[in-house]
């Protein structure tokens, strides 16, 4: 995973653990994008001093998910909610057409889409298609 | 400065990234002169879109893109093929 994705998502989950300095440059160079300069700029401070501190932030951030994991257990679980949707999009292409087997497929749908959801794997809206609600 | 960056949009836990066209000078107002595409590293496959005539004309134009948007533009087939300088 690319180096920005990944402190991307590092920050989506122990951003809050940061000071409100280290939250605004981590934010301006990792998810603005912003140069060391530029950044520097926008803060007052020197190039230097932006670089040390985005350092500092980065050892944090990978010294938490050492510990707790969660980012790594985050992509764990989309992962594995991938494959079960793609099977039971595959399922919903082979079962028969009849009431029973189409009830059952709707309930273990409405259980993934539940599960998606509690574990906040997808924004509300973008859900996709499983197959059989077409 | 001409710049490209890679600026993150979506909410938290979905990333989803813009590649933007923008001016060096306003960086913080949110502005940008054009977007080149989108780049999504969650999606299964991952979505890597950039309109290369749009990212070359820049890229002619002495845009200067951040590393990221290097690496990325790499992969996308923008450098390594055309006479572009990086």
């Amino acid at each position: 995973m690319d180096d920005v994705v990944r402190m991307g998502l590092l920050y989506d989950f122990y951003g809050g653990l940061l000071t409100k300095k280290q939250q605004r440059v981590f934010g301006l160079y990792y998810l603005e994008n912003l140069s060391l300069a530029e950044i520097a700029e926008e803060v007052g401070t020197t190039r230097q001093a932006v670089h040390d501190l985005l350092q500092r932030t980065e050892k944090l951030l990978t010294g938490w998910e050492g510990k707790l994991g969660l980012v790594d257990r985050y992509l764990q679980e989309l992962d594995a909610v991938q494959g079960v949707k793609q099977a039971v999009r595959n399922l919903a292409a082979v079962l028969p057409a009849d009431d029973r087997a189409t009830q059952a497929l709707s309930r273990v749908q409405k259980a993934l889409f539940r599960l998606i959801s509690v574990l906040e794997l997808e924004m509300e809206g973008e859900q996709r298609s499983l197959g059989a609600d077409n | 400065m001409v710049r490209i960056r890679l600026t993150r949009m979506g909410a938290k836990k979905r990333p989803f990234y813009r590649f933007v066209v923008a001016d060096s000078r306003s960086p913080r107002d949110g502005r940008f002169i054009e977007i080149l595409g989108h780049y999504n590293p969650i999606a299964n496959p991952t979505e890597l879109v950039v309109d290369k005539e749009k990212a070359l004309y820049w890229l002619g134009q002495g845009a200067q893109p951040s590393e990221p948007v290097k690496r990325l533009f790499k992969k996308a087939g923008i450098f390594g093929t055309e006479a572009v300088g990086e």
